[in-house]
């Protein structure tokens, strides 16, 4: 069968969100892999270890906004 | 600290008293409205601030506020890549179900999760099972949520010296009560707790817990923003905390015993807990009370941490130690597994520990926690409830971009303000789930403003009670409803509902009480487990059940069964290999990603080999079918389950 045109917008932004948490998950931890298990002495930026300002903090900031316009604009009222 | 305890003790009779407030106004409005579907759904009426703080609040458990601090204490920096998929979660949690979810329930007025497995499946066996372990795992759930609010309670108050005698009244009145072997505060903050929760969770119904779930998720956001303006300021700004930080090598922790050249006085000597002093030329602090009963000499192993960073040793120095009235030989030092020696491990990953030589959080636990959070989440039952009851899609969209932004102002900011308490309470590392009080206490009275101390740690003690209450509920929503409503008493009236109800939830708090009482080892293993176990069981059922039409009843039982399964057969292996509570993690990964894995290929299989679903039952779930199969399924699609 042809599920109902609502379904198939649901199921469309699922994987929208799902691409989503899979770049994070790729950005956070492909940095981090490289930057916070390094054993040379921690460089910091504004105050916090640059790996959690470019590996955490700033993708936070990112994801934040992200879900904010992908909730109020992306996703469709039916 | 007498003043602040009792502002404290002042705070916690505000809160106590505005919880009660909004359970009463909560039973009011209910007493209009229909029972099942408002005591268990309130009336699927949510708004959007009511449907983002209480799915927030009630994902923020005890741990986030007692478990979380205490690992961002021991382990440092690198707890913010481990919390890091929060992130992401009000996204993961709320969207990939939220619309579906709600218009499924919407349609067929399911009140449950099993109510939207069995109408999806037509499977009493499926809908029973999913009870079953619902019920189950919350029940577990539960005891470590009592414990871990009753060991808030005993530290929030266990000072005040009203609620000492009253706790010591109670032993002596019920002297049942001692036979558990808990101290007095501690069983006092359960027994207030549970009264407490099971109280308004019972009279006001599921709108009483979305009530005080939203006062809750204000108190914990606005005790976590105060916090971080103030650890900051005190600590002189987050280049300094991370300056102090980066010399910082890890202490030791061991053990020592205090003898007195003669005999203890009536009543004995005591040693407080968090006393600093000097034995052999190393700087220690006790991590419990040192005690010389009276006509001996001796006391027993006492747990201590020696501060061994040059640095703070300095500066804890400058201030005078307190003359002890018995002097300290040391036992035993044991240096950390990962760090010991090292400057700055505090900064980077993996992070120190005291027992595992690969550090905390190794990249492969890194990426599975990664995973954990935001699969655990969305999977939680719990979480998936409150999206049946919010009014409409418009409320679910708002509330996602409200969530983000929340989560963001409370758990990064939690990081760097337990992070920060390393440089301004040192020393308790043999005890770091004192942490949350104890800085509470030196934020306000460096500021201050002892009274401050209340608000700050009213938030622990919210993000307690905003899970419990929500869990006892949907247990009681499983027996009432699942079990007595479809199985035994389809006809039961809305007075029989409304006693049954009632009873279950009372008889909930009971046991988990009973439970809490005899406190289980490793409560954050149990929290972590029983979370895990609800996810793998019902995230790929349900998620599948909504998105998949030709998904059908084999593969939903197969998924569950397998996901379930996988997940606990790690978990006995690992018992097994390693006597502990540690799991096999094939490949590095936590036993949740490969319950889903197996969990998603076993829905595959089971659905290749199954039944194709009914017309009516995709009529209901994804709209009108257009093919002339009899059974709705495409000839194609039935003939190979895909």
């Amino acid at each position: 069968m042809r599920p109902h045109p609502s379904v198939l917008r649901a199921r469309r932004e699922a994987v929208h969100i799902l691409i989503a948490w899979a770049v994070c998950l790729i950005w956070t931890i492909g940095y981090c892999a490289v930057f916070a298990y390094d054993s040379e002495p921690v460089r910091l930026v504004w105050g916090l270890p640059s790996w959690v300002v470019f590996g955490v903090a700033l993708p936070w900031v990112a994801a934040t906004l992200f879900s904010v316009w992908y909730g109020l604009r992306r996703i469709a009222d039916s | 600290m007498s003043s602040s305890a009792n502002v404290t003790l002042l705070a916690f009779l505000c809160y106590t008293a505005a919880v009660l407030g909004l359970a009463w106004l909560s039973h009011r409005t209910r007493a209009k409205r229909s029972f099942v579907s408002e005591y268990f759904l309130s009336s699927r009426s949510l708004g959007v601030i009511a449907l983002a703080l209480t799915f927030g609040a009630t994902s923020a458990s005890a741990g986030s506020f007692a478990g979380f601090p205490s690992l961002i204490y021991a382990h440092g920096w690198v707890l913010a890549l481990w919390i890091a998929s929060y992130m992401i979660f009000p996204l993961c949690g709320m969207g990939l179900l939220g619309k579906r979810l709600s218009h499924v329930a919407h349609k067929i007025e399911a009140i449950t999760i099993p109510d939207v497995l069995h109408a999806r499946f037509e499977s009493p066996a499926l809908a029973l099972l999913s009870t079953i372990l619902l019920a189950l795992l919350l029940c577990v759930y539960l005891i470590p949520q009592f414990t871990l609010a009753a060991l808030i309670m005993e530290q929030l108050l266990g000072s005040v010296p009203v609620y000492q005698e009253a706790a010591y009244a109670l032993q002596r009145a019920v002297p049942m009560l001692a036979s558990t072997g808990g101290n007095p505060e501690y069983i006092l903050g359960l027994l207030v707790f549970a009264v407490l929760v099971v109280l308004y969770t019972t009279f006001g119904g599921f709108r009483a817990v979305v009530w005080t779930d939203i006062l809750q998720g204000f108190v914990m956001l606005a005790g976590v923003l105060l916090m971080l303006v103030l650890a900051l300021n005190q600590v002189g700004g987050l280049g300094r905390a991370s300056a102090a930080m980066q010399a910082m090598q890890p202490p030791r922790l061991g053990t020592v015993s205090f003898a007195s050249s003669t005999p203890a006085p009536s009543g004995g000597l005591r040693i407080a807990t968090g006393t600093w002093f000097k034995a052999e030329g190393h700087l220690l602090r006790t991590g419990e009370p040192a005690i010389i009963q009276e006509g001996s000499t001796t006391s027993g192993a006492v747990k201590v941490t020696q501060i061994t960073t040059e640095e703070e040793i300095a500066r804890i120095s400058t201030q005078p130690l307190p003359s002890l009235p018995a002097e300290a030989h040391i036992i035993e030092l044991m240096p950390y597994a990962r760090g010991d020696g090292a400057r700055g491990v505090y900064m980077r990953a993996p992070g120190p520990s005291p027992t595992d030589a690969n550090g905390f959080l190794p990249l492969g636990l890194a990426a599975s926690f990664f995973a954990f959070w935001a699969l655990s989440g969305t999977g939680q039952p719990g979480n998936m409830v409150r999206l049946m009851a919010f009014t409409g899609v418009g409320t679910l969209k708002r509330a996602i971009a409200s969530l983000s932004v929340y989560f963001a102002l409370i758990y990064f900011p939690l990081v760097i303000i337990f992070c920060c308490a390393r440089v301004l309470a040192p020393g308790l590392d043999h005890t770091p789930d004192r942490i949350m009080p104890a800085m509470a206490y030196l934020l306000a009275d460096g500021a201050g403003i002892p009274w401050l101390a209340g608000l700050l740690i009213a938030a622990p003690f919210a993000a307690a009670m905003s899970t419990v209450d929500s869990f006892i509920l949907m247990i009681t929503s499983s027996v009432v409803r699942d079990v007595y409503q479809r199985s035994i008493r389809p006809s039961a009236s809305a007075h029989v509902l409304r006693s049954m109800s009632y009873v279950v939830t009372l008889a909930i708090g009971f046991v988990a009480t009973l439970g809490a009482l005899y406190p289980p080892q490793f409560l954050q293993y149990l929290i972590v487990f029983t979370g895990g176990g609800l996810a793998v069981a019902f995230l790929a059922p349900v998620t599948l059940g909504l998105y998949w039409p030709c998904f059908n009843k084999r593969g939903a039982i197969a998924a569950m069964v397998a996901g379930i399964g996988t997940y606990i057969t790690l978990y006995i292996a690992g018992f097994l290999a390693f006597g502990g509570t540690l799991p096999v993690r094939p490949l590095g990964l936590d036993p949740l990603i490969w319950g889903f894995v197996a969990s998603l290929l076993a829905a595959a299989i089971g659905t290749r080999f199954g039944r194709p679903n009914h017309t009516q039952v995709l009529e209901t779930f994804f709209g009108a079918p257009t093919s002339g199969s009899p059974t709705g399924v495409d000839d194609s699609q039935a003939a190979t389950g895909t």
